[in-house]
């Protein structure tokens, strides 16, 4: 699959130009494939939502580049506009901006500003607000009158109509319950599914990243310190564990057994792939390392 | 043991509910320990925040009783000694600071309780020592991190010098290490202070230090027990709209493919000796 994201060397300064310049990215590159889900990894204060930033064109990155579908997104500075409406950036607590009268006024505030028909519009805000899993009911409702779970979704609907290739999610789950996590992460599995997108997910649930992740980018002080695959990155944890951060609990788990004396592979970052290991640990008979 | 909160036949219906909607506390029967360390584990909407509300007069019974030593909730004149006896904190730290120097909001609730000067200054001193952010004593509230905000919050409750705390998913907008400071510190006041703690959250990891896990769901107590034994219902946890802890899925799914391991283990280490037995004791 085709590269619809790239960014080389970008950084960004806070208060750029004053004695208390502050650099909160610094030289990050990273590439993503349609199709493919990056989780980015950092503490608070490590760049993260910064970075997520640059990639619609909401900041610009005082050097380095950001490509979309291969062309700079700075290019023409007066079209970044429009590309916006490419890469959907769903921020922290997105039901925070819900403004409009109704449900269905705030979901086509997006589409209505990519000027597209009426009858678009509506055939995207019924499409998206079922995918989400709220009953065609609720267009009607004032968005001020649902739960938080529900607005967060009617939120999310509003990004999703605009049919972004890329959509980028800025602690999508925070402050959810699990039941409204894991619905919130189907409805972002399937339109990824169904419209080849490409996903970002900023998260610090180390389990959540390797479950959906196919790739993972480790920011620390504002730097890309570790980009790869899930294995790749959760197989660093001492660097990881370094910076503060932590590698999914089934990791650990195997890392105990290992440091109690077991010979067992430390390579799995999900249950499924932790169980295999300790089932395969008893057929090799050989237990102790 | 002394209990500290009394609860019969509880039901609380809020006023807009129609008449033949479900209650969103129904029938709850609950006493807590003075100097215990409760979970309250529940979805969004399973009558957990309610309950909490219920504890101490922010919202009244429909039917039934809750009493804080010894002291009811429907008295109106009991309220103001209630709520000194019982604190509470909330999700959002940016909705319960009032001031804008840390110490000052800190201050705010002994102030009101009419103290003189001097002991106000000595209860926000080492409110805000027992929480770890004396050196923030000067600080703007809104220059400081979550987990920092959630600690003056509890500073707060603290300096009113309450029996129990009741904080109501006190981590859910905290990154991780926000979440671990509040934890701890909340443990802390627990084991070395005494403080009873009902802390309502749907983390689970955060049972860990606890006595005693309630699981609450459509309003009802749906398990009631040590953690151990909670936790090994892991039937019921999911049953209730909680997502297990990855720990005790890894051994609930090794014990469903005949190892013999029981499940009620939160941390990776504790986990980790439970299958480490498992394997050597040749029991398989």
């Amino acid at each position: 699959m085709s590269e619809i994201l790239k960014t080389e060397d970008l950084v960004f300064s806070y208060n750029n130009g004053s004695p208390v310049k502050r650099a909160a990215i610094n030289k990050v590159s990273f590439t993503l494939k349609k199709g493919e889900t990056l989780g980015i990894i950092g503490h608070t204060g490590s760049g993260k939502s910064t970075l997520v930033q640059t990639l619609n064109g909401l900041i610009k990155p005082e050097s380095g580049t950001v490509f979309l579908d291969g062309e700079d997104l700075w290019k023409n500075p007066k079209q970044v506009y429009q590309k916006r409406f490419r890469v959907g950036l769903v921020f922290q607590y997105p039901e925070y901006q819900l403004f409009e009268e109704t449900v269905y006024k705030d979901i086509a505030f997006g589409p209505k500003n990519m000027g597209l028909s009426e009858e678009e519009i509506d055939f995207r805000i019924k499409k998206y607000i079922s995918l989400l899993g709220l009953n065609l009911n609720y267009l009607e409702k004032s968005p001020f009158d649902l739960s938080g779970g529900e607005k967060r979704r009617v939120a999310l609907a509003g990004i999703l109509a605009m049919e972004p290739e890329v959509l980028v999610l800025d602690e999508p789950t925070a402050g959810l319950d699990p039941v409204g996590r894991e619905n919130l992460f189907k409805a972002i599995e399937l339109y990824k599914k169904e419209r080849s997108a490409a996903v970002i997910i900023v998260s610090h649930s180390m389990e959540d990243l390797a479950r959906l992740s196919d790739k993972l980018l480790v920011m620390n002080l504002g730097e890309a310190k570790m980009f790869g695959t899930v294995e790749e990155v959760f197989a660093r944890y001492e660097e990881l564990s370094k910076m503060g951060l932590d590698v999914p609990v089934v990791t650990k788990i195997l890392l105990e057994l290992k440091a109690l004396g077991l010979n067992v592979n430390t390579k799995a970052f999900t249950p499924a792939q932790a169980i295999k290991n300790i089932e395969l640990l008893l057929k090799e008979g050989d237990i102790n390392a | 043991m002394q209990n500290i909160i009394e609860i019969n036949n509880l039901t609380f219906q809020y006023d807009g509910d129609s008449p033949n909607s479900s209650a969103a506390v129904e029938g709850i029967n609950l006493q807590i320990e003075k100097g215990s360390f409760t979970v309250i584990l529940g979805h969004n909407g399973s009558g957990k925040s309610t309950l909490a509300k219920l504890l101490n007069g922010l919202l009244l019974p429909t039917e039934g009783s809750v009493s804080v030593d010894g002291l009811l909730t429907t008295d109106e004149k009991n309220i103001f000694e209630i709520r000194r006896k019982l604190g509470m904190v909330f999700q959002n730290p940016d909705n319960q600071i009032v001031c804008t120097v840390v110490e000052e909001d800190v201050a705010f609730g002994p102030e009101n309780l009419g103290l003189e000067p001097s002991e106000i200054r000595k209860r926000v001193d080492s409110a805000l020592e027992t929480v770890d952010m004396t050196e923030y004593r000067f600080a703007a509230p809104d220059r400081l991190s979550g987990g920092q905000k959630q600690r003056v919050a509890l500073a707060g409750i603290l300096a009113m010098e309450p029996e129990c705390i009741v904080l109501d998913e006190p981590t859910a907008m905290l990154d991780p290490k926000g979440r671990k400071e509040v934890i701890e510190t909340i443990t802390r006041l627990n084991k070395e202070k005494g403080i009873t703690v009902i802390l309502i959250t749907h983390f689970m990891e955060e049972a860990e230090n606890a006595d005693r896990v309630i699981v609450m769901d459509s309003g009802k107590i749906t398990a009631d027990g040590s953690l151990f034994d909670v936790f090994s219902n892991t039937g019921l946890i999911v049953n209730a709209g909680l997502a297990l802890p990855q720990s005790v899925e890894l051994l609930s799914v090794l014990k469903q493919k005949g190892f013999n391991v029981k499940p009620g283990y939160i941390s990776p280490k504790a986990a980790a000796k439970e299958i480490y037995r498992a394997l050597k004791g040749g029991t398989l």
